[in-house]
């Protein structure tokens, strides 16, 4: 039998018994439909993580205090962990300008309260100078960014991120405006600051936005908090970004940034972290790529379920249909005809299921992207190779399913199946 | 053309063992209108399905135009089933829910040459007078016309032999004899040879030739 002829068997075997086949290609639909989701969701996942971190600003290099490495004291030291880094650090990496660095900038991370008449604020400080918003490549919205002059001053300036602004001054324009900052146990420890700029909205959320932080001059913070200071007198800092231009080989910058920091800090070992954006990308990625699989594998299960429930469906329509298959082969089927003739029924149940899978998965997809669910936003992302995967995929079940029903109709006596009722 | 020589069928079971056919030799020529007679039990319808190419002997040789069916594949034999043979069988064995143009269409699947398929079918359903029921199911028809569906079916690959089990079995007197009749000038305008098992005294002397077998032996062979 030609294989068009067994596909026309096929199709017309499936489409007899509407019900029957409609339910058994449910179980298709449900599995090639929750794969597509659940792989466009992971996908989503990712790109919000790329798009959060590219959102950082471009080529940037980040050193982080702390070390991945074993601590003689037994200890393991994550990055942030110890306090090795320094403003004079920052200050020296930008002195032997390396080539193709555009900036450095380093910052100092504080977690606060911003108080403005009755409104109260959590907010996280970041104190730095002019370069931050350069570097980080953050727009005004109105007012200006921390400037040279407030550094030098050690002015009581702040620059509020958007979320901060529409929170402590909803009902106008909060520039001119003071805002008193207290940081520590109880707010021991408060000033109060005129607000010189307010942030554009990035519109992300998560510890990597602005729209929750406020800006400050670094040398206010460093003059007016003692206890920021370490031993020998430096001011530890949180954060080192270099910015790079676009040709610049990264690599070659963080392995001169390293070297310096090594021989600063009198170490063999960095006490410190050196990523680039893409390192973190990558990372990302790979972290995104598991989540991608691990829920692909999940639906994959509710295929493989769709999958037993073909594969018993044949095995009935096997033995319903064992005197048609005596009449096939008394008629001059091969056994490989008949073999045929049921992998292609499954095959087109499957195909049927997995098309119809695929528009609905699509379909979902387009439809959840952008909602908000169980307060989280979804953002969703269809690989065209996802419904590749799919669309294969459902065929691999049919195969597997109808294989072995198709095998026992094929190794039945014709005698024998001729007789059945 | 057909051959047997010293044929033997043997059916073990784990209680017994049952000779259904015992040595048997028998030649049947190109165009003959045979037909097998005996009780139920006596070995025709083993016989038949050996004929038929659907069961081999225990022993014996089973030679058609000079071909040793049992040194062939499962793949040959079906082929030769295709090709070679038409079946007709008491049930008539047709598919449900197909049409009675495709139920005669269905032997031209499996034929290697299968250009004109519902042209030769409905050729076939025209020779048994059905060409009007063409597109109706087996449950739309009448015994005589689901027999006659069959006999085209069985026709449509133009096969040298028609294998029929007992094709009156189900009908009235009136309608069995009209596919005697049908079978009858199949042997004399076509020459096709036809092989007719039944119990039935009255159908088995339409045929030229009256075998009789009893517990897996010929007991009679007779001319009409």
């Amino acid at each position: 039998m030609k294989f068009l002829d067994a596909l026309k068997v096929s199709i017309r075997a499936v489409s007899a018994n509407r019900l029957r086949s409609g339910l058994t290609a449910l179980g298709i639909v449900i599995g090639v439909s929750s794969v597509i989701v659940l792989m466009a969701i992971g996908q989503g996942v990712q790109k919000g993580v790329i798009e959060r971190l590219q959102g950082l600003g471009t080529n940037l290099i980040f050193i982080n205090p702390g070390a991945f490495e074993e601590r003689s004291t037994g200890r393991r030291g994550g990055p942030g962990s110890g306090l090795t880094l320094t403003v004079s650090d920052a200050e020296a990496i930008e002195n032997i300008e390396i080539p193709g660095v555009i900036g450095v900038v380093s910052q100092i991370d504080l977690s606060a309260q911003a108080i403005a008449g009755s409104f109260n604020e959590g907010v996280e400080i970041v104190a730095t100078d002019d370069m931050y918003s350069t570097v980080r490549g953050l727009n005004i919205d109105e007012g200006r960014f921390i400037t040279q002059e407030d550094v030098d001053k050690k002015a009581l300036n702040i620059v509020l991120g958007n979320r901060v602004s529409e929170k402590l001054f909803p009902d106008g324009s909060s520039l001119g405006k003071i805002v008193r900052i207290s940081i520590g146990p109880g707010g021991f420890i408060s000033f109060n600051f005129r607000v010189v700029g307010n942030m554009m909205l990035e519109g992300s959320s998560g510890v990597l936005s602005h729209d929750d932080k406020v800006f400050i001059p670094v040398s206010t913070l460093q003059a007016r908090i003692r206890f920021i200071r370490n031993p020998t007198g430096e001011t530890n800092v949180t954060q080192i970004s270099i910015q790079t231009s676009d040709d610049t080989d990264q690599d070659n910058v963080k392995l001169i940034a390293e070297e310096l920091l090594k021989s600063r800090h009198s170490v063999s070992e960095p006490d410190f972290v050196i990523q680039s954006q893409e390192d973190l990308i990558s990372a990302e990625k790979e972290v995104a790529a598991t989540l991608s699989i691990l829920l692909g594998s999940i639906a994959g299960i509710s295929l493989a379920v769709g999958g037993i429930g073909v594969m018993n469906i044949m095995l009935v329509s096997v033995t319903e249909r064992t005197r048609e298959i005596g009449i096939r082969r008394a008629v001059g089927a091969r056994s490989r005809d008949i073999v045929r003739q049921f992998v292609a029924e499954a095959l087109a149940l499957c195909l049927l299921g997995g098309l119809i899978g695929i528009v609905l998965g699509v379909g979902l997809s387009i439809f959840v992207d952008g909602k908000n669910i169980a307060d989280m936003d979804v953002t969703t992302v269809v690989q065209p190779w996802s419904i590749g995967i799919a669309f294969l995929v459902s065929g691999g079940v049919g195969l597997l399913s109808g294989i072995y029903p198709a095998f026992r109709a094929s190794k039945l006596d014709p005698i024998v199946a001729l007789r059945t009722e | 053309m057909i051959e047997l020589k010293n044929l033997t069928k043997i059916y073990k079971t784990d209680a017994e063992t049952v000779n259904a056919l015992n040595s048997i030799d028998l030649d049947i020529s190109s165009g003959q209108f045979l037909s097998i007679m005996g009780q139920s039990g006596s070995g025709k319808t083993t016989l038949m399905n050996i004929l038929g190419c659907l069961d081999n002997p225990s022993s014996g040789k089973y030679l058609i135009n000079g071909l040793d069916v049992s040194s062939l594949s499962d793949d040959q034999r079906a082929r030769l089933r295709g090709e070679l043979f038409g079946f007709v069988f008491q049930s008539y064995n047709l598919i449900p829910r197909m049409s009675a143009l495709e139920q005669v269409e269905l032997p031209l699947m499996y034929q290697i040459e299968n250009k004109d398929r519902k042209l030769k079918a409905a050729q076939a359903l025209e020779s048994v007078g059905l060409v009007d029921r063409m597109h109706f199911n087996p449950n739309q028809l009448s015994g005589g016309q689901q027999q006659r569906v069959a006999i085209a079916r069985s026709l449509v690959v133009n096969p040298q032999v028609i294998l029929a089990d007992e094709p009156t079995g189900a009908l009235d007197s009136n309608t069995g004899e009209e596919i005697m009749a049908i079978f009858r000038e199949l042997v004399e305008i076509k020459g096709i040879t036809v092989i007719l098992v039944t119990h039935e005294l009255h159908i088995a002397e339409f045929a030229s030739r009256v075998i009789t077998l009893k517990d897996g032996l010929i007991i009679s062979d007779k001319k009409v």
